[in-house]
C-alpha cells in the first residue's frame, strides 16, 4: 500500500514537472528570457535537477546577457551529461565571450574531453563490474586452473588497476577541488581578505576559478591556467 | 619689408704695419650690404672673419689683383685680395660690424669696426613692370633695370589637385660673372613636379631664362608661394666700361628676390560627387585590355587598366576591379609614366592584375569604372571601360592543396557561416538527472565488498582445511616412533606371557604402521616394495635400507613359512625390529 502511494506521488511529480518544463520552454521561445529563468529556477528548486533544465537555464541567462550565470549552468549540465554535444558547444561558445585570450591547444582539449568522458558514477559502475568479474575469475581459479581463466585474470587485473587509479584520481578531484564560476562583471581579487587592500588582479565574468579557502564572506581562489591566487568576495562567484 | 635707405659708410681704418693693410668698406647697400674687405701688401695672409650676429652673412667670393712697379730702379710687387661678403640685416637698428683680422709673420693686422644703421622703410624699392604679356595673372619681381627676377603662376584660383604652373623668370641685360645661385621659392602645401627643360629666349633686349614648376595643391585654403632668390655675380657697375676691370674679373654680388605670390585653393564641389570618387583631379581617359582572350582554366591572364591624361599622375588611385569568384585575382602591380612636354604634367598610370579563370566557358571580365574631377569642365566625370569576354577551355585540374592555400578567397560551395549563436534549448522531457555520487553510497560499497569477502572466505577456508590436514600428518609422523616402541613393548610382554601366536603378524603391522605414519598413509596396505620405495626416498644409507628390507622379508617368511617358531627367536626378532626402528628414526625417516 505504501509503495503504491509513493509510486503515484512520483508519477504526479513527473507530470507536473513536464508541464512546468514546457511552460518555461515556451517563455524562452517567446523571448521572455527573464521569466524563463525564473521558471527553470523553480523547476530546479522542485527537485528536477536535470541536465536539460540546467542547459535551458544557461541558454536563458545567455540570451539575458548574464554570461557568468550562463556558463555556470552549462557547467552544471555538462557535469550531469558530459557527452552532450549541445551543452559542450554552448559552453565553448559562451566561453569565447569571456574577455580574455585563452589559447587552448587541440591536444589538451581532446585530453580534457577524454578525462571527463564518463561521469563519476558511470566510472564507478564500470569499476565495480570489472572488480566483481575479476573476483569471479579468481574464485573459479581456486578450483580449476585452465588457460582461459588465466588470461581472463591477467587482463581483468590490468583493466581493474587502470580503472582503479583513474577513478581514485577522479574521486580525489571531486572531493578536494571546488570549482566555481565568476558571476559578476570583472571581479577584483585582493592579496588578503581585507576590505581596503588594493586589488592585485581582476577576473572577467564567466571565468572558472577553484576555491581553496573560505574565511567569513571571503574565498581564496586559484586561477589554474594563470596560476594566480587571490581573495574575492564570496557572492561574486557560484560553485558548480 | 625692411629696406635699408642709408648706411653710414666708413672706410675701414688701416692699421698700417710694415706692408700689410686691411680695409673694410661698404660698397653698396640696398636690401643688403655688400662688404668688401681688402687685404693688400707684399703678402696677403688668410683673412679671419669675425662673428657677425646681426646679419646673415653670405660669402661672395674673392678676387685678386697684383701690381708690379719699378720706382727709381727698385722693383716692388704688391697684391690685393678683395673678399666680398653679403650681409642681410635681421632687423632695423644700429649695428657694428666688428674688425676683420689677418695674421702675418706673427703680427696681427686689424680693420676698423664699422657702424651701420638699418632703417625700415619702403621708398627704395625698385619696381619693374616689364613682365612679358601673356597668361600671367600674378607677377612679382625685384631687381634693377639690368637685372631682375620674377615669379609668375598661370592661375591663382584653383581646385585641390589642379595643376598650377609656376614660372621663375630671370631677366638680364648685362653679362654675368659665373653661374648664378638659385634658391627656389618655398611652396609648402603643394606637390611639386619640375618641368624641364629650362627655357631661354630674347625679349625686349633682355635675355630671359625661365624655370617652370608644376604645383598641385594638396588641400584647400590660402597659400603663398614664397620669394625665390637668385644670387649672382655681376661686373661692377662703376667699372663696367673699364676694359681692365672686367678683364680682371672684378665683380659684385647681387641678390635678387621675387615677390611672394598668393594662390587660393578651392575645395572640390560636393555637388555631383560620384560614390567611388577617390580624389583624382585632371582630365583622363581609361582603357582596359587583356593579353589573351582564349585561355585554359588555371592559366594566367594579364588584365591591364591604363589611365592616361593630364593631372597629377602619381596620385592616381587604383581603380576598383569587380572581379567575380570565377577568377582568382592576384595583387595589382602599378607602373607610372610621366611626360612633361609643353610644360604640362601628363602621362599614364598602368595597373596590371593577374587573373586566373577557375572554370571553363565564356567568362566576362567586367568593365572598370573610374571617377575623377575634370578641372577644365569643372565637373565630375566617370570613365567606364568595355567588358572583356574570355573563352576559357578546361585545363588540367587544379590540385585541391593549392586551392586550400588561398584563404583570401571564399569557398563557393559548402556551408556558409553568417553568424553564430548558442544552440537552441532542449525540448525533450527525457531528463538526465543529477545523481548522488555512487561511491559514497553504502549499497555500492556492499555490492563490491560481497564478492571480495566471498573470495577471501574461500581462500581462508581452503587454507584452514589444508593446514588441518598437514597438522594431522605431522602429528602422526612425530608420534610414529613412540607408538612403534610402545607396541613393541606390548609385544614383548605378550611374548613373556606365552601368547606368541600373533606376534609375527603384529610385528609386521607395527613396522608397516611406523613407515605409514611417517608418510601420512595407512600402514596396513604397504607392501615390501612400497616400504623399499619409501625408505629409498627418505633414508640415505643403503645398508640400513637393505637391513630393513631383509628383516621385513624375514618376518614375512617366518610368518607364513612352515618352520616352527620358538619364543627365544621371536624375542630376538622383536629386539631386532626395535633396533631397526630406532636406527631408522635416527637416520631421519
Amino acid at each position: 500500500m505504501k509503495k503504491i502511494l509513493s509510486l503515484l506521488l512520483i508519477l504526479s511529480f513527473r507530470v507536473f514537472a513536464d508541464t512546468a518544463f514546457d511552460g518555461a520552454n515556451k517563455l524562452y521561445e517567446s523571448g521572455k528570457y527573464a521569466e524563463a529563468e525564473n521558471a527553470y529556477l523553480s523547476l530546479l528548486k522542485s527537485g528536477n535537477k536535470s541536465a536539460e533544465v540546467y542547459y535551458n537555464l544557461g541558454n536563458s541567462y545567455f540570451k539575458d546577457k548574464k554570461l557568468g550565470l550562463a556558463i555556470l549552468n552549462y557547467e552544471k549540465a555538462l557535469e550531469i551529461a558530459p557527452r552532450d554535444v549541445d551543452i559542450k558547444y554552448n559552453l565553448d561558445f559562451s566561453g569565447s565571450f569571456i574577455k580574455e585570450t585563452v589559447i587552448k591547444d587541440t591536444a589538451s582539449k581532446v585530453l580534457n574531453t577524454l578525462y571527463y568522458y564518463l561521469t563519476l558514477n558511470e566510472l564507478c559502475v564500470i569499476l565495480s563490474v570489472c572488480f566483481i568479474l575479476l573476483l569471479g575469475v579468481l574464485i573459479y581459479r581456486i578450483y580449476r586452473k585452465d588457460e582461459l581463466s588465466y588470461w581472463l585474470r591477467f587482463s581483468l587485473s590490468i583493466l581493474f588497476g587502470i580503472l582503479f587509479i583513474f577513478s581514485a584520481v577522479r574521486i580525489f578531484e571531486n572531493e578536494n577541488t571546488k570549482a566555481a564560476i565568476v558571476i559578476t562583471a570583472s571581479v577584483e581579487a585582493k592579496a588578503a581578505p581585507i576590505e581596503n587592500n588594493p586589488a592585485s588582479f581582476t577576473i572577467p565574468e564567466g571565468k572558472k576559478v577553484y576555491i581553496l579557502n573560505t574565511r567569513r564572506d571571503w574565498v581564496e581562489i586559484l586561477l589554474k591556467s594563470e596560476n594566480m591566487k587571490g581573495w574575492i568576495k564570496k557572492d561574486t562567484i557560484a560553485e558548480i | 619689408m625692411k629696406k635699408l635707405i642709408l648706411t653710414i659708410m666708413l672706410l675701414g681704418g688701416l692699421l698700417a704695419a710694415d706692408d700689410v693693410n686691411i680695409t673694410a668698406s661698404i660698397v653698396e647697400s640696398s636690401d643688403q650690404i655688400v662688404l668688401e674687405v681688402k687685404v693688400s701688401g707684399s703678402a696677403t695672409p688668410a683673412l679671419k672673419v669675425p662673428q657677425i650676429n646681426d646679419f646673415e652673412v653670405t660669402n661672395g667670393g674673392q678676387s685678386r689683383q697684383s701690381n708690379f712697379s719699378i720706382i727709381n730702379g727698385q722693383m716692388s710687387s704688391t697684391a690685393t685680395v678683395v673678399h666680398t661678403f653679403i650681409l642681410t640685416p635681421k632687423g632695423p637698428g644700429k649695428f657694428t660690424i666688428p674688425s676683420f683680422t689677418a695674421e702675418h709673420k706673427g703680427k696681427i693686422y686689424k680693420s676698423q669696426p664699422l657702424q651701420v644703421e638699418v632703417v625700415s622703410g619702403g621708398t627704395a624699392q625698385q619696381k619693374r613692370g616689364r613682365a612679358p604679356a601673356g597668361t600671367v595673372t600674378a607677377t612679382a619681381n625685384t631687381g634693377n633695370e639690368n637685372l631682375y627676377v620674377q615669379v609668375t603662376v598661370n592661375k591663382n584660383k584653383v581646385y585641390v589637385n589642379e595643376p598650377v604652373v609656376q614660372t621663375f623668370g630671370f631677366y638680364r641685360r648685362i653679362n654675368l660673372m659665373g653661374q648664378p645661385q638659385y634658391i627656389p621659392a618655398d611652396s609648402t602645401g603643394f606637390w611639386k613636379e619640375e618641368l624641364t627643360p629650362q627655357l631661354t629666349y630674347q625679349s625686349n633686349g633682355y635675355e630671359v631664362t625661365e624655370l617652370k614648376t608644376a604645383l598641385f595643391p594638396s588641400s584647400p585654403g590660402e597659400y603663398t608661394i614664397g620669394k625665390a632668390t637668385l644670387n649672382c655675380n655681376v661686373p661692377d657697375r662703376g667699372s663696367s666700361d673699364d676694359f681692365f676691370g672686367s678683364f680682371f674679373g672684378r665683380g659684385k654680388n647681387v641678390r635678387l628676390e621675387s615677390k611672394p605670390v598668393n594662390i587660393t585653393v578651392m575645395p572640390l564641389p560636393s555637388e555631383g560627387k560620384p560614390q567611388d570618387f577617390s580624389g583624382t583631379v585632371g582630365r583622363f581617359t581609361l582603357s582596359a585590355s587583356v593579353d589573351k582572350r582564349d585561355v585554359k582554366t588555371n592559366d594566367a591572364v594579364n588584365l591591364t587598366v591604363t589611365i592616361t591624361g593630364l593631372g597629377n599622375i602619381k596620385t592616381i588611385t587604383e581603380p576598383k576591379l569587380n572581379i567575380s569568384d570565377e577568377f582568382k585575382k592576384y595583387e595589382t602591380v602599378t607602373d607610372t609614366k610621366i611626360n612633361k612636354e609643353n610644360y604640362e604634367v601628363r602621362g599614364s598610370k598602368i595597373f596590371k592584375t593577374v587573373l586566373v579563370p577557375r572554370k571553363a566557358g565564356k567568362l566576362t571580365v567586367p568593365g572598370v569604372s573610374y571617377s575623377y574631377f575634370d578641372y577644365i569642365d569643372k565637373k565630375y566625370k566617370t570613365l567606364t571601360s568595355v567588358p572583356i569576354q574570355l573563352n576559357v577551355a578546361q585545363g588540367p585540374k587544379e590540385e585541391t592543396g593549392n586551392y586550400a592555400s588561398l584563404p583570401s578567397l571564399p569557398s563557393a560551395e559548402g556551408v556558409k557561416v553568417f553568424g553564430s549563436d548558442i544552440r537552441h534549448i532542449k525540448q525533450s522531457d527525457n531528463f538526465t538527472y543529477a545523481k548522488r555520487p555512487f561511491y559514497k553510497s553504502p549499497f555500492y560499497i556492499i555490492i563490491n565488498l560481497l564478492p571480495l569477502l566471498a573470495w577471501l572466505f574461500i581462500l581462508f577456508y581452503l587454507k584452514v582445511q589444508k593446514s588441518k590436514q598437514a597438522n594431522a600428518a605431522y602429528f602422526k609422523s612425530s608420534r610414529a616412533y613412540g607408538a612403534a616402541l610402545k607396541n613393541i613393548k606390548i609385544l614383548g610382554k605378550n611374548l613373556k606371557k606365552g601368547k606368541e601366536g600373533e606376534t609375527l603378524g603384529k610385528l609386521e603391522q607395527v613396522f608397516a604402521e611406523f613407515i605409514g605414519h611417517k608418510i601420512s598413509r595407512q600402514g596396513a596396505g604397504l607392501s615390501v616394495e612400497d616400504i623399499k620405495c619409501v625408505l629409498a626416498e627418505k633414508v640415505k644409507e643403503q645398508k640400513l635400507i637393505d637391513a630393513a628390507v631383509e628383516l621385513v622379508e624375514k618376518i614375512h617368511f617366518l610368518r607364513f613359512g612352515p618352520s616352527g617358531k620358538n619364543t627365544a627367536d621371536l624375542v630376538k626378532l622383536v629386539e631386532e625390529v626395535k633396533e631397526l626402528i630406532s636406527k631408522l628414526e635416527k637416520a631421519g625417516l
